[in-house]
């Protein structure tokens, strides 16, 4: 298989991996807040998190920018994808603290359980649309 | 004055006009949280909320091309490819700052009361913030 | 959607090279190929000088812009 051809693999299997990431993610949240408001259910939130906030950092070109395969896997146009999906992430991160505001202020829900709505729509917005912009290159 | 020129001089008063709305919009969130505001009534607070609303709703019409919609000449130099890759650059920073300000306020909200509203409002101004100064400096950097 | 119109493909095609083998030769991945040719994604200049010395042809001859149509 020659690197094109891994790269593209790599690319979609990363692509698919943001997307059960990002769900993982979403439903912990909504576990965490809901049904299960535990520890261990709030610890495993973060751990997920900062996988994903990790996923959007460019660590293929910051670690090993001279490896061939990288440089396919962190082209021009998975750099467009990246700050697009920042992008959209932004705008979910934005909507979900404006749209928190008014639960806010009855005391139904504390600053922690505010930033953590606010990093998970903006992670899962970010990676959901990383992931599909991807995979919609590559068809 | 050239339709360049002009674009210019309105590209940097605009660079010019989103760090003071950074900078306003920083007062705006803090100052409730000093102490001397703590004591402050119930209208006079609505009243600080409502203000910082409408400047995140008139920042948030800045950070987006809007220019483009207009038909105006000036539109199109105003809001071209180089403004269109800087805006992208911002709101990209932006998000991160989201996401940073959001972990720090998880954590100083372990160990200190933090109100939630207070919460929201830091994050979205902490975006904004971050956002608005990326795309002012490299507006500026550009116009050098 | 694009103020660019390509005839990449046309080109591409011409030599008889896949999308994965245009990659190949240009150093990118087939995505960035395959979104240029759709006119989705827009490649900075350098990897339009990139593409059209791989192809052997002006870059002019490959991107031209709508409206001069």
């Amino acid at each position: 298989m020659d690197s094109i051809e891994l790269a593209e693999r790599k690319s979609r299997a990363w692509a698919v991996m943001l997307y059960v990431l990002g769900a993982v993610l979403l439903l912990s949240e909504l576990i965490g807040m809901t049904v299960l408001q535990r520890d261990f259910v709030d610890g495993f939130w973060l751990g997920v998190a900062l996988v994903c906030a990790v996923t959007l950092l460019p660590w293929r070109r910051w670690l090993k920018p001279d490896s061939p395969i990288n440089r396919l896997l962190e082209d021009e146009v998975v750099r467009e994808h990246r700050r697009m999906s920042c992008v959209a992430g932004f705008w979910a991160g934005l909507a979900s603290a404006l749209g928190t505001a008014p639960f806010a202020h009855d005391g139904m829900l504390s600053a922690y359980d505010v930033s953590r709505v606010v990093a998970t729509a903006a992670l899962f917005a970010a990676m959901v649309s990383f992931a599909t912009l991807e995979l919609r290159a590559a068809r | 004055m050239t339709m360049v020129e002009r674009a210019e001089r309105k590209g940097r008063a605009r660079a010019v006009l989103f760090y003071m709305m950074g900078g306003i919009l920083t007062v705006n969130v803090l100052l409730p949280l000093l102490p001397l505001e703590r004591d402050g009534d119930p209208a006079s607070k609505a009243v600080v909320l409502g203000s910082w609303l409408v400047m995140i709703a008139l920042t948030l019409c800045n950070l987006l091309p809007i220019a483009r919609l207009t038909r105006h000449p000036l539109a199109a130099f105003m809001d071209d490819e180089a403004t269109g890759a800087h805006r992208i650059k911002a709101l990209a920073a932006g998000f991160w700052a989201a996401i940073l300000s959001g972990a720090v306020l998880a954590i100083v909200a372990s160990y200190r009361t933090v109100g939630a509203v207070d919460a929201a409002k830091l994050i979205i101004t902490a975006a904004m913030v971050v956002a608005l100064s990326s795309f002012a400096t490299q507006e500026l950097r550009a116009a050098r | 959607m694009s103020e660019l119109l390509n005839s990449l493909k046309d080109e591409r095609e011409r030599l008889g090279l896949t999308q994965a083998g245009l990659a190949e030769r240009a150093g990118v991945s087939r995505k960035t190929i395959n979104t240029v040719e759709n006119g989705v994604f827009v490649p900075s200049t350098t990897l339009a000088l990139r593409l059209a010395r791989v192809l052997g042809r002006p870059v002019e001859a490959i991107f031209r812009l709508a409206d001069d149509q």
